[in-house]
């Protein structure tokens, strides 16, 4: 029989909230529909719609969407949950045309007119955000898992 | 071809089931079309719709299921910008209708037993929109990347993944308002499918496999609270592992409830005696899927309330 570690609500909810504030425009409210959890000796924080409830005595694998693996300024936001919350985003943002989102889903890397940016960036085409991306010296790269590459299934 | 000479002609053992045994192994054999659904959770219907219809010229209705669509068997869409965003899912038309038939409403609580690789827990969710605790389960640790990946990329923020054998899922009784228990089963329905073999059933492995339905149902009838719902389903004929193991179940516990089938979608009765064998009357509510008679896979699914 495995040990489980039980997730509890994560309790540096507000200052997280503050800094998605400050380094993407996600405004506070966004949050409002969604709740943050986390291990006991694991740095990995995870987000779930607000009124999720664990069944008590269940052990889990996973709850809702991970955030980042580490908490910030360390930690890159997952793809996963820029899906759900960059379309919010401000800040740090870029939207592709269609062709070139294509080319960043195929993990190529993209020129852009911003060489001050440097970090995990949200990543959106016209349909929606794609995911994150790494933009360092004017070069948005994919950080999107590998398993997802465009073409390949 | 010959009737004898049938690569699926141990499938005549349903011969007394099916309307036309002959068309039902016709149609066994051939591919499967592809059918996927629109995500509301990554966006609106309409957008996700106009785009599939822009990037799918042959994509058409399903004629039973709203935003539901059919494509050729042969397209290529699993590497699409609408699969990898999560804004369409990937989805056998038959298990489509058990995933409905959960009925699932949000802010509820709702199991699926045996979830992976996630498409019902995914319509569930979206059933849900989102909201209540949907515990996604699987007793296989290497089938949870699959669920997981599923939730991820169809957005699922309302659910719990978790990795136990259904038949003792740890879960405190009578916690769930509904739960579906799509069960292992020997896959007979499922010969449409790309790189099926074809092979005949060995009888000893639905005996075993049989067991483990028995235990499944039984837990999920034990997790669900008085007035809720259970959806029991398999993706084969046999009545063994469909009407057999609903009868395992307590009658005091639960009834077999009548199904609303949507207009379109044709489904034959639950049986209630088969091979000498008698099964619980309300057993005929339950339904089957026959590959001819909607171009899908075989499915059987059963709506059972708790008492």
């Amino acid at each position: 029989m495995r040990d489980f570690v039980a997730f509890e609500p994560y309790p540096e909810a507000p200052a997280l909230i503050a800094w998605f504030g400050e380094r993407f425009g996600i405004p506070a409210a966004v949050f409002a529909d969604f709740a943050f959890w986390h291990r006991a000796g694991s740095p990995a924080i995870w987000m779930t719609a607000a009124a999720v409830t664990p069944p008590p005595g269940l052990g889990l694998e996973a709850l809702g969407v991970m955030t980042l693996r580490k908490p910030p300024p360390a930690g890159k936001p997952t793809s996963i949950f820029l899906m759900k919350v960059g379309a919010h985003a401000t800040r740090r943002v870029f939207d592709l045309d269609d062709a070139t989102a294509a080319r960043f889903l195929a993990r190529e890397p993209i020129s852009v007119d911003d060489t001050e940016t440097y970090g995990h960036v949200v990543v959106r085409d016209a349909l929606g955000v794609l995911g994150c991306g790494m933009l360092a010296d004017g070069v948005l790269v994919s950080e999107l898992p590998r398993s997802w590459t465009l073409g390949e299934g | 071809m010959s009737a004898a000479s049938h690569p699926l002609d141990w499938l005549r053992r349903y011969a007394d089931l099916v309307d036309d045994v002959d068309v039902f192994l016709e149609a066994s054999v051939r591919p499967l079309p592809r059918v996927v659904w629109i995500n509301p959770l990554r966006g609106p219907v309409e957008v996700t719709e106009a785009a599939l219809r822009r990037d799918f010229l042959e994509a058409r209705p399903v004629p039973w299921r709203p935003h539901a669509w059919r494509l050729p068997t042969d397209v290529s869409f699993a590497g699409s910008r609408l699969h990898l965003g999560g804004f369409v899912y990937g989805q056998e038309e038959a298990a489509l209708w058990a995933g409905d038939l959960v009925g699932a409403q949000p802010g509820e609580r709702v199991a699926d037993l045996c979830a992976a690789p996630g498409g019902k827990a995914a319509q569930i969710a979206v059933a849900m929109q989102d909201r209540g605790t949907l515990v996604a389960n699987d007793r296989k640790l290497g089938r949870l990347a699959a669920l997981r990946r599923t939730l991820d990329r169809l957005g699922v923020t309302n659910a719990a993944v978790s990795c136990h054998d259904a038949a003792v899922l740890p879960a405190p009784e009578g916690w769930f308002d509904r739960v579906l228990a799509d069960v292992p089963c020997t896959c007979e329905g499922t010969t449409r499918k790309p790189r099926s073999r074809y092979q005949a059933t060995d009888e000893r492995y639905r005996a075993s496999i049989v067991q483990v339905q028995k235990a499944a149902l039984r837990r999920a009838v034990k997790l669900t609270r008085p007035g809720g719902t259970i959806v029991y389903a398999t993706c084969t004929y046999a009545p063994e592992e469909n009407e057999g193991v609903l009868d395992a179940v307590d009658p005091s516990l639960v009834t077999v409830e009548p199904l609303d089938v949507p207009p379109g979608l044709r489904v034959t009765p639950g049986i209630t005696a088969w091979d000498g064998r008698h099964y619980r009357p309300d057993a005929a509510n339950a339904a089957r899927l026959w590959p001819h008679h909607n171009d899908t896979g075989g499915f059987f699914v059963a709506r059972l309330r708790r008492l």
